[in-house]
């Protein structure tokens, strides 16, 4: 039997609550049952088109674009794209739609639906259709003038009769009703089945979806859910005999599928352009920007760097690739004219342009790095340039700037596609089944945070929280939970990835309102816009790059300026900071795990550095990359090489493979993979949403390799890296821009320690550690570190001396800016001679002055806290009935004990710039319980017990179920290690108490401490804050 | 003046625990009914040592004691366990307030010192007779008094009041939210500490809240009580989450009704003339019956027994969530009624009715059909019967279609034989015989998610003898559901 039928109505997850399976799901689906094409329609977006595209593509199968539209009237049309034209009319009209509604309340009228309809063809849709929706309200004459509309706006050749049968009963009756209307005016009859899901058992995940987007459970559904299961996709056998009366409607929608020409591999996208000066050519305008810049940066251009600029640049303009780079230049040009710290990483470190244009900041011909990486002939897809950033308003006003200079929609952030996660998943699929809230509350409580990779299964998981194995729908909850796991549940903006079309964005993707005011985004997200090869920037904000902003525009304003272009690169006592893992604060290497390792690896150069960033990644560590290297750096393994041609690739990593470009060049030189292939590599390393693109390639490199006499040890071992790097590899090049900044976070720690403090304090909340842990960190680095105070601070903290810091205003939590900043403005004018003075000048409420009095602030000005508590109180007279007494008295109150000093710091500035609160319980603790500085001189497997603050809970994916906690007390952190089961029988103290005991063996290795923990209690004190800690990130 | 606080800490656990026929003896605590992120209420003292403390959630709370029992509150057992409160202390005096949830108190006017410690302690004693550990103080003005309950062990009463005051938490005097905050932050955690301050400066500081909370701090707030009107309703009253299926919880719950009103009665000189009980049933109807006492009294274990008697032999549709017991009061002697009179007498009530022809028929047969919504032909709850007819839907734009069903009431059971997937004989009790001609199937299915899962096939079959039939298949079962006409 050779049926001819295509599936013209599919509809998938990115309905966004009214497809149940995801595009690569009815993709392969469709592949299966022998379906030429299909047709993906979600309702008002082409949300998932790229990824239909991208998977129609790998199982060959011809991917239709189209789209459900929400009418004025409330039905929902199906519109298929036949040309270029009509996906340009159809993008822009879903974007005017979208840009001018609320978001998820898109409507199209028909008036301006007429107006984009060439190259369109629509379908008169299902139940929710215009054309049985008028036909249920008003019957025959209903109908009539709804087809009579369409056939207006689409003539009777750009539309088809839509008929369904999904046997449920009385089916029939609208069905015969269309045929006889199609027949009636010539308009096509077209059989679909409008496929919301894959397979027929994806019924359950639509029936859940449908329940969440009405805000019901499922026994309470009722009507909303579907008769059946029939609604999945069907071969064309099936259709043939579904339609048996009807053949005519089945082979119509190949008749359909063959004048849907338009296919996302034919979008028409064009690469940015840039406005050059006048008589300039934007080759020639990129050729002099470049060897301007590359004469100021290298000083003077070698032979090498020449060549590299050559080959780069001709390459560059055979692809046409010139605007790209002077959009980026430009926009670089920008942050240094505003001050504004800027630095791309990524892969464009790779390129000497880049670096010459001064976009980035590593040398790539000194470096050695790989070109291939960034730009090659052959490429697919674009690569895209990331700049990093200072976060929060300056990377703010660089994004903003982009909006204004490429207005009207020319430019909009790439989407993130938000999905079901455990914790989404379970909330949602109990509520569907009417589970109790509190079951659900418990299990997100238990099993819910970050990174953790349950050790235990869902069943004892969900018992543990509280529903019992004879549940009659925990059957129903444990085959739901894993199909709506990584469904999209809604779309959100990428953290700074931009996609610039001058003026015509919208005409290739659609584009909508992000829920941040001010932002657009792009319906397609950032793996969307490679695989279809939109280049984009990404505005990428980091902390740390604020931070050292900030240190060196205090450094400037105190007189002892830095330049970091300028910094010696071989500083002894940077390096001697960062082999003693003294890290806390430094940029990338301050985590647990990295602070394990770096008194084992001792960077002694710039390079080990960007190694250090580079081998604490999943990546590397499954690779088991992370020992041998160890080892080898340490002289207790020989640096050997699978196959001799890999030590120039090899060589600086001692024969290991920890940088993507080491396994994109042994692609190269074992495998003899063309600069495409290796692209294509680079692409299904980087690419997480399928493992079979990255066994594809795996297998086509082992061949390659064989073909080429590479030994059968050097072939798996080369597969094997490979395969650990899908997991998460970083590029060299990546690794080296980071390591600048590593390398200028440390310097400025060493050298420069109050203003790299200042810097940290006012930009948190940052990096690994709370404000608290940075500054007994900046304490015990002999950085006095002064209270806030009303006579001193100013709104940030400030550096008064070369070892002391002012903690600034802004950390006073509730006190309003503006507020202060009235205040210091006050005080610049004349200094509050007494707190009536202070009081009578500034504009602070009453919870506000309590808050500066309680905090200390006042100080200055009362004597103590409780002295200024108790005089800021005589302000309010909340009543006015008193307005008689004196309040001049002196205050009756004593001064605040130390214990109560810490508390009010921590309830008022979540810091204490005094002792650490452990020091001020330590004498009420058992004896026995061991400071963490204390830990260093005992021996291994010494037996002890250590106590403090909870800063730090982790359990890597990599770490096969232990958990990683750290304790902080008066001298520092101790790090404890906690085995699967230990965390599984107390995971509630673990999880949820601030202060913790831990007893167990001391492993000492190398320098790296830690206890092995056997057993955790709480520890629990009336003096100990609940100090912030950085939980399963 | 002196005045007597009777006082039940952790009052609303404490009123959940007693309504239980099996007692809690371990820690339990009281959960907020919030549906997401509950938080503990209150803890009982075996909690508190375990370290539970109110403010905790629940998964915080078992990970630190895994006996905890976690219940929610119950507004009637609050009621019936203030009642009982109540009627404790209308025994010490006419004169009693119930001044808050757990708290009453007494005016002890006309009491001795001697009598009055020991009246104070049997009343105490009386509410642990019923359930409520309760504690008492007696000072000389209601707070103070409630200020001494509260330390009382069980019972205290303040002679030295600056001695007294001086050490308590300042939160015996129950600042307003704010003001505790601020006069944490000055370090007064005492009543002595607060009155040491200068009233003035406090009032200037604070506002009038503030002068008020310095003067109860400094035992100068008094207040006259504002007594309760003499009890005229004696009745209890309690629902529960749990339905009671058999009668020895059921029974622990009436006899704490029974004490409790004994005691009221009696402490206003009353006897109980005649029982009346209630029962919810979970069917959301009620078993009402009266049952007339020979001869009045308030005596606990005739009243008890004459319930026990009626109980015994009462089978209820279905199970029991709440009851309800009032006695009419009456002066003794009184009129005694008839010897036999029972509450069939008594008009029941289409509710009863109800229940009892469900009694016959069994539960959930009993009601006013309404369709379910779904996709499940036939699928119906029944409802209570309205009070008034409903008006009928508008009339579809889309009338009926096709000939009328005959249904049969059930399907009958059938035997199909297919040709490949269609039917092509059946035989049934109506018909028998070679199908010409079978539409179908339509299919519907549903209750995926739970036990009661269903999924059915439908077919229109025409026989060659005659005749258009509806068939049904579930699984491998078929049945023909009706004719057509």
């Amino acid at each position: 039997m050779t049926e001819r039928y295509v599936e013209l109505h599919g509809r998938s997850a990115f309905s966004f609550l009214r497809g149940g399976s995801a595009p690569e799901e009815m993709a392969a689906q469709a592949a299966r049952l022998g379906l030429p094409a299909l047709a993906q329609c979600d309702r008002n977006g082409l949300y998932g088109s790229v990824r239909m595209h991208a998977s129609a593509r790998e199982s060959g199968l011809r991917a239709i674009v189209g789209c459900e539209l929400a009418m004025e009237d409330g039905s929902a049309l199906p519109l298929l794209v036949a040309t270029r034209g009509g996906y340009r009319a159809l993008s822009r009209l879903i974007s005017t739609a979208q840009l001018r509604s609320p978001k998820g309340q898109m409507r199209v009228s028909w008036e301006e639906l007429a107006d984009s309809s060439p190259g369109l063809i629509a379908l008169t849709g299902d139940c929710e259709g215009p054309l049985l929706g008028a036909w249920r309200q008003s019957g025959d004459a209903g109908a009539l003038a709804a087809l009579r509309r369409l056939i207006s706006i689409f003539g009777t050749d750009r539309l088809g009769v839509e008929i369904q049968r999904h046997r449920v009963r009385g089916e029939d009756r609208a069905n015969r009703m269309l045929a006889e209307l199609a027949r009636a005016h010539g308009v096509p009859l077209v059989a679909t089945n409008g496929a919301c899901h894959a397979t027929p058992e994806g019924r359950e995940v639509l029936d859940v979806l449908t329940c969440i987007r009405n805000h019901t459970h499922l026994d309470a559904a009722g009507d909303l859910l579907t008769h059946n299961a029939e609604r999945h996709l069907k071969g064309p056998e099936e259709m043939a005999r579904l339609f048996g009366d009807l053949p005519g409607a089945v082979a119509q929608t190949a008749r359909f599928a063959e004048r849907l020409e338009f296919g996302l591999e034919s979008l028409g996208y064009e690469f940015p352009t840039y406005p050059v000066p006048c008589g300039e050519t934007m080759d020639s305008f990129l050729q002099k920007l470049t060897w301007f810049g590359a004469q100021q940066r290298y000083g003077g251009i070698s032979p090498q760097v020449r060549s590299q600029l050559e080959r780069e640049l001709a390459l560059i303009a055979r692809l046409r690739f010139e605007g790209y780079f002077l959009v980026v230049w430009d926009i670089c040009s920008y942050c240094r004219q505003h001050g504004i710290l800027v630095q791309g990483r990524g892969s464009a470190a790779n390129s000497a342009v880049c670096y010459a244009l001064g976009i980035t900041a590593v040398d790539p011909v000194g470096g050695r790095l790989l070109f291939e990486r960034f730009l090659s002939e052959g490429c697919r897809t674009w690569p895209d340039i990331d700049l990093d950033l200072p976060s929060g308003e300056r990377r703010e006003r660089v994004i903003q700037e982009v909006y204004r200079r490429y207005a009207p929609r020319g430019a909009a952030m790439t989407a993130n596609v938000i999905t079901y996660r455990s914790r989404s998943a379970m909330r949602e699929i109990g509520k569907a089944l009417n589970l109790p809230e509190a079951m659900i509350g418990c299990f997100c409580d238990l099993h819910g945070g970050g990174d953790y990779s349950p050790t235990l299964e869902l069943r004892d998981q969900l018992r543990m929280a509280g529903l019992p194995e004879s549940h009659p729908r925990l059957p129903a909850l444990l085959s739901l939970y894993p199909r709506l796991r990584g469904l999209p549940r809604h779309l959100g903006q990428h953290s700074g990835g931009m996609i610039i079309c001058r003026g015509e964005l919208d005409s290739v993707m659609p584009l909508e309102n992000a829920a941040m005011a001010g932002r657009i985004v792009a319906q397609w997200d950032k793996d969307d816009c490679e695989d279809l090869g939109i280049v984009k920037v990404d505005f990428l904000g980091l902390g740390m790059m604020a931070a050292l902003q900030d240190s060196l525009e205090i450094c400037q304003a105190r007189g002892r300026p830095v330049d970091l272009a300028r910094i010696p690169k071989d500083d002894p006592a940077t390096f001697e900071l960062l082999q003693r893992a003294d890290t806390v604060g430094v940029f990338q290497v301050e985590s647990r795990a990295q602070m394990a390792t770096l008194p084992r690896m001792k960077p002694r150069d710039f390079y080990d550095i960007a190694v250090e960033i580079a081998i604490i990644r999943p990546g590397p560590i499954h690779g088991d990359a992370v020992h041998p290297y160890l080892e080898r750096r340490a002289g207790r393994q020989p640096v050997t090489y699978a196959d001799p041609r890999l030590e120039p690739i090899l060589g600086r990593t001692l024969g290991v493979t920890l940088f993507q470009e080491q396994i994109l060049r042994i692609a190269m030189v074992l495998g003899r993979f063309t600069a495409a292939e290796a692209d294509e590599l680079r692409r299904a390393i980087g690419f997480k949403r399928s493992d079979g693109r990255m066994q594809r390639m795996q297998e086509k490199l082992r061949e390659a390799m064989v073909r080429n006499d590479v030994g059968p040890q050097a072939v798996e071992e080369v597969v094997r890296s490979l395969a650990s790097f899908a997991l998460y590899g970083f590029p060299e090049s990546h690794a080296l821009s980071f390591a600048l900044i590593v390398y200028a976070s440390s310097y400025l720690k060493v050298h420069r320690p109050a203003e790299f403090y200042a810097g940290l304090i006012n930009n948190q909340p940052m990096g690994f550690y709370s404000v608290a842990t940075l500054v007994q960190d900046a304490r015990r680095h002999g950085i006095r570190v002064k209270p806030a105070c009303a006579a001193a601070s100013g709104w940030e903290t400030s550096v008064e001396a070369d070892d002391a810091i002012r903690i600034g205003l802004h950390r006073i939590r509730g006190l309003r800016e503006e507020a202060a900043k009235a205040m210091l403005r006050t005080r610049a004018e004349r200094p509050f001679a007494s707190l009536e003075d202070f009081s009578a000048r500034t504009s602070f409420d009453p919870a506000e002055r309590r808050l500066l009095a309680a905090s200390g602030a006042l100080n200055a000005l009362a004597g103590h806290r409780r002295a200024a508590l108790w005089a800021v109180e005589a302000e309010a007279d909340p009543d006015g009935l008193f307005a008689g007494s004196a309040s001049g008295e002196l205050s009756p109150l004593e001064a605040m004990t130390h214990l109560e000093r810490i508390a009010a710091d921590y309830r008022t500035q979540s810091l204490t710039v005094g002792e650490h609160p452990m020091g001020a319980l330590r004498a009420s603790l058992d004896p026995g319980i061991l400071r963490s500085g204390d830990l260093a001189g005992l021996p291994d497997g010494s037996r002890v017990t250590v106590a403090g603050t909870v800063i730090c809970r982790q359990r890597p994916g990599t770490a096969k179920g232990f958990v990683f906690v750290s304790l902080e007390d008066e001298t520092g952190v101790a790090n404890a290690v906690v085995r699967p089961n230990l965390f599984e029988a107390c995971r509630a103290v673990i999880t949820r108490e601030p202060a913790l005991a831990i007893q167990g063996r001391l492993q000492v290795h190398e320098g790296v401490i830690h206890v092995k923990a056997d057993l955790i209690l709480p520890l629990r004190s009336a003096q100990l804050p609940a100090a912030a800690s950085h939980d399963f990130h | 003046m002196r005045y007597a606080a009777l006082h039940a800490a952790e009052f609303a656990l404490q009123a959940v625990l007693r309504s239980e026929a099996l007692p809690v003896a371990g820690p339990a605590a009281l959960l907020s009914d919030r549906a997401r992120g509950a938080t503990l209420l209150e803890a009982n003292a075996p909690a508190r040592e375990a370290g539970i403390e109110p403010g905790l959630t629940a998964p915080q709370a078992l990970a630190r004691c895994a006996q905890l029992a976690l219940r929610v509150r119950s507004p009637s057992a609050e009621a019936e366990a203030q009642a009982a409160l109540a009627a404790a202390a209308a025994a010490l005096s006419p004169r009693a307030e119930r001044t808050a949830p757990g708290l009453i108190t007494v005016d002890l006017a006309g009491h001795p010192p001697p009598a009055r410690l020991a009246l104070v302690r049997a009343a105490v004693d009386r509410l642990r007779f019923l359930g409520i550990e309760a504690t008492a103080g007696i000072a000389r003005t209601p707070l103070i008094a409630l200020y001494a309950a509260r330390l009382a062990r069980p019972v205290l009463e303040v002679h030295d009041e600056p001695a007294f005051l001086s050490p308590l938490p300042l939160s015996a005097a129950e600042p307003e939210p704010g003001l505790a905050e601020i006069l944490e932050s000055w370090g007064i955690r005492t009543l002595g500490a607060l009155a040491a301050l200068p009233q003035a400066q406090v009032g200037l500081r604070l506002g009038a809240a503030g002068a008020r909370l310095w003067e109860r701090a400094a035992g100068r707030a008094d207040r006259p009580i504002d007594p309760m009107p003499a009890e005229r309703d004696f009745s209890a009253a309690l629902e529960w989450e749990e339905p009671i299926e058999i009668l020895e919880p059921l029974l622990f719950i009436l006899r704490r009704f029974v004490e409790r009103l004994a005691l009221g009665l009696s402490g206003a000189g009353l006897s109980a003339g005649e029982l009346r009980l209630e029962l919810a049933l979970e069917d959301e109807t009620t078993h009402r019956r009266s049952l007339g006492l020979p001869d009045p009294t308030a005596d606990p274990e005739i009243l008890f027994r004459a319930l026990h008697t009626h109980l015994e032999s009462l089978r209820t549709a279905s199970a029991v969530c709440g009851a309800r017991l009032s006695a009419e009061p009456v002066r003794p002697p009184v009129r005694q009624q008839d010897l036999f009179e029972s509450g069939l007498k008594d008009p029941h009530g289409f509710s009863e009715t109800l229940a009892r022809i469900e009694a016959l028929l069994g539960a959930g047969s009993v009601g006013t059909p309404r369709l379910e919504p779904g996709h499940r032909p036939d699928s119906f709850a029944l409802d209570r019967p309205a009070l008034s007819v409903v008006g009928m839907p508008p009339r579809p734009a889309l009338g009926p279609l096709g000939p009328p069903l005959r249904r049969f009431r059930p399907p009958l059971p059938a035997e199909v034989a297919c040709d490949g997937a269609t039917p092509a004989f059946l035989r049934c009790a109506a018909a028998q015989g070679r199908v010409r001609s079978a539409r179908g199937p339509w299919i519907s299915s549903g209750q995926w998610w739970s036990a009661g899962a269903w999924a059915r096939e439908e077919w229109d079959a025409e026989l060659e003898p005659g005749g258009v039939f509806r068939l049904l298949r579930s699984g491998a079962v078929w049945r023909v559901d009706g004719v057509y006409d």
